[in-house]
């Protein structure tokens, strides 16, 4: 007949385990290597490199995220007929004027026919660029669920922060203080 | 993954979906095993009602705790906030919720005299149940994404062929369900706590494994430490310890005129 293992029995194996676990940790951790932004693949992800896309901007010129290099990006997914981004609309053009050439921030409008987001922009006073993913190729590519979604990237193109919902000014101030920091 | 599902006007969060559909399985569950060990059912659904809306509130609190500064522009203090709340991005949301959850879960059982370890049996399955929902949610979003590779196995995300870590999950916590389920056929064959106890080992020894598959997992600074593994391994060495606790001081074997 089988025996249950009496307790220090247990005590042994707990032991091992916790042996063995630690060093299964130990093996496994991410190398060094693997942790260097520069090392890792591109991802929509904190620590790994944005990735790069080009869009036909409302102006009619492409625009690839790779041209802003050397500035923080406010990433920003939206919709005119989404509510909240309608709410945070005065934010982002708020901390646009603000950032002027130290920083960007970038619309990325979604499936959408561009006389109306055109026509959107005007009537909001949107001076920021705005890009067109009409296939939502890009908004895949970051694993955009909802709008707005908004990803913050360093001036080295890592991102550094993702945020679902409205933005608000203090929030945005906030991250692109942040951004701007030199690194040590 | 499939995040949106476009029905029409209507668009679905299908993760949102996923998830809720699991804590309501899941619940559903734990009260009729509830009842299958004398508890009220209605108890037990209200319980885990209770615990789930504490654990969303005290993930939230967290949030706004470790990015306050976000809030009140107090960014050294709040950074230092951050610092000792958040060893690893986002696991502040997760140990302060569940913490949350089972301080309420905890009080409410003790004030509505329910006995706790029966409880415990009673959610187990439950709780196997919304890891489920949990797991086919990080599939339908694409959270929970594992590292790139060239196996067979592997499933396309995006540009590229991944680590199917989420579909591990989901088959794991089906899995220790079925094992829970096998277990918990006749509670009366069990010490009280019993099914909680081999949860805890399960899911813990199954979040060690799979989290290295992951290209998205928190690491504690630039040790490389992927804080999950810790966590669940301090799990899976405390499950080991209880039955430790509750194990006879030394192995008998029973006689047949014992047995009989």
């Amino acid at each position: 007949m089988k025996l249950p293992p009496s307790r220090s029995g247990w005590i042994v194996i707990t032991v091992l385990v916790a042996a063995f676990g630690g060093a299964w940790i130990g093996l496994t951790r991410v190398q060094a290597g693997e942790a260097n932004p520069n090392g890792r693949p591109p991802s929509p992800n904190i620590g790994h490199p944005a990735p790069d896309f080009t869009l036909p901007a409302l102006s009619g010129e492409s625009l690839s995220l790779s041209d802003l290099r050397g500035r923080p990006v406010v990433l920003n997914f939206w919709a005119t007929w989404c509510g909240p981004c309608r709410v945070e609309i005065p934010a982002l053009e708020a901390a646009s004027q603000a950032a002027g050439s130290q920083g960007v921030i970038l619309g990325v409008n979604v499936q959408e026919d561009p006389e109306r987001v055109m026509a959107f922009a005007a009537e909001l006073g949107i001076t920021y660029p705005i890009v067109l993913d009409a296939s939502a190729e890009v908004a895949r590519l970051y694993r955009v669920n909802g709008f707005p979604t908004t990803y913050f990237i360093d001036p080295q193109g890592v991102v550094a922060g993702v945020f679902h919902g409205p933005l608000n000014a203090p929030l945005l101030e906030t991250r692109l203080m942040e951004l701007s920091a030199p690194t040590r | 993954m499939l995040p949106l599902l476009q029905i029409g006007p209507f668009t679905l969060r299908t993760p949102g979906l996923a998830l809720l559909g699991g804590l309501w399985l899941g619940l559903e569950m734990a009260s009729r095993e509830g009842v299958r060990r004398g508890i009220d059912g209605d108890r037990i659904y209200a319980l885990g009602l209770y615990t789930i809306l504490a654990g969303a509130a005290g993930a939230r609190l967290a949030f706004v705790l470790v990015n306050l500064g976000m809030y009140l522009h107090l960014s050294p203090w709040t950074q230092a906030i951050g610092a000792i709340l958040a060893p690893a991005g986002g696991t502040e949301i997760a140990w302060i919720g569940a913490l949350s959850a089972l301080g309420v879960a905890v009080f409410l059982a003790r004030r509505w005299k329910l006995p706790l370890l029966v409880l415990v049996d009673a959610f187990a399955p439950g709780i196997a149940v919304c890891a489920i929902g949990i797991g086919l949610a990080n599939l339908l979003s694409g959270d929970y994404y594992g590292v790139e590779t060239s196996a067979p196995w592997g499933i396309e995300m995006g540009a590229a062929r991944r680590q199917p870590t989420q579909v591990l999950f989901v088959l794991t916590a089906i899995a220790i369900f079925f094992i829970l389920r096998r277990l918990g056929r006749d509670p009366a064959a069990r010490d009280p706590g019993f099914l909680g106890q081999v949860l805890l080992v399960a899911l813990s020894l199954a979040i060690l494994l799979i989290e290295p598959l992951r290209e998205d997992s928190p690491v504690v600074g630039t040790s490389g430490i992927r804080i999950w593994q810790v966590i669940a391994l301090s799990g899976l060495v405390a499950g080991l310890a209880t039955f430790a606790l509750r194990a006879p001081a030394a192995a008998t074997a029973a006689t047949p005129e014992e047995k009989t």
